[in-house]
């Protein structure tokens, strides 16, 4: 049991290690600067997304 | 894990507010850099859920965390004046509450959220 519970803590830390990669990754520095509305768009975008994710959980296990 | 961690402090520390793209109005600089905060609150609340999959903390503890990273999510995007402070205070609380277990198990994560926030520049 212990090991099957290892196992899949082991499986979901590939997925959070590439988060906290992606989170420091520099970035390319030929790539064009982002615009004002770019960031505002990726910000919504990353609120957007994040809640839904929440939301879908809390739906599920809160009680 | 824990000295993945450290690296990540340690790269966060040069890569937070440093690669603020030079061209952004000062309120998309505090957006470029909130997002980078939305996104390390992400790593918390992903952590909290692995580890309540995996039967290490309990899954109340992991509502508990994700209700705090919706929570904190909101007043990061909602950019009131006093976003920092109630998210930072907020982090310090969830802390206060949880399990030794899953303190141990969450609290980089928390931390590294904590860091990212305090560096934001206005």
């Amino acid at each position: 049991m212990k090991e099957l519970l290892i196992k899949s803590l082991i499986e979901s830390l590939p997925n959070i290690i590439q988060e906290i990669k992606d989170l420091f990754k520099k970035k390319n520095p030929t790539a064009p600067e982002p615009t004002d509305a770019e960031v505002m768009a990726g910000l919504t975008q990353a609120f957007i997304s994040s809640l839904a994710k929440d939301d879908a959980y809390l739906a599920i296990h809160k009680k | 894990m824990k000295s993945l961690l450290i690296i990540a402090l340690l790269v966060g520390s040069f890569g937070c507010t440093k690669d603020i793209p030079p061209n952004l109005s000062p309120d998309s600089r505090i957006k470029y850099q909130a997002t980078k905060v939305i996104l390390a609150l992400d790593v918390s609340r992903d952590a909290a859920i692995a580890l309540a999959d995996a039967g290490i903390i309990t899954r109340p503890e992991s509502v508990r965390v994700v209700e705090f990273h919706k929570a904190a999510i909101t007043v990061v995007y909602s950019a009131s004046p006093e976003w920092k402070i109630t998210v930072l205070k907020a982090l310090d609380e969830l802390k206060g509450v949880l399990s030794v277990t899953a303190q141990n198990q969450l609290g980089h994560y928390l931390d590294l959220a904590k860091v990212l926030i305090q560096e934001v520049t206005n």
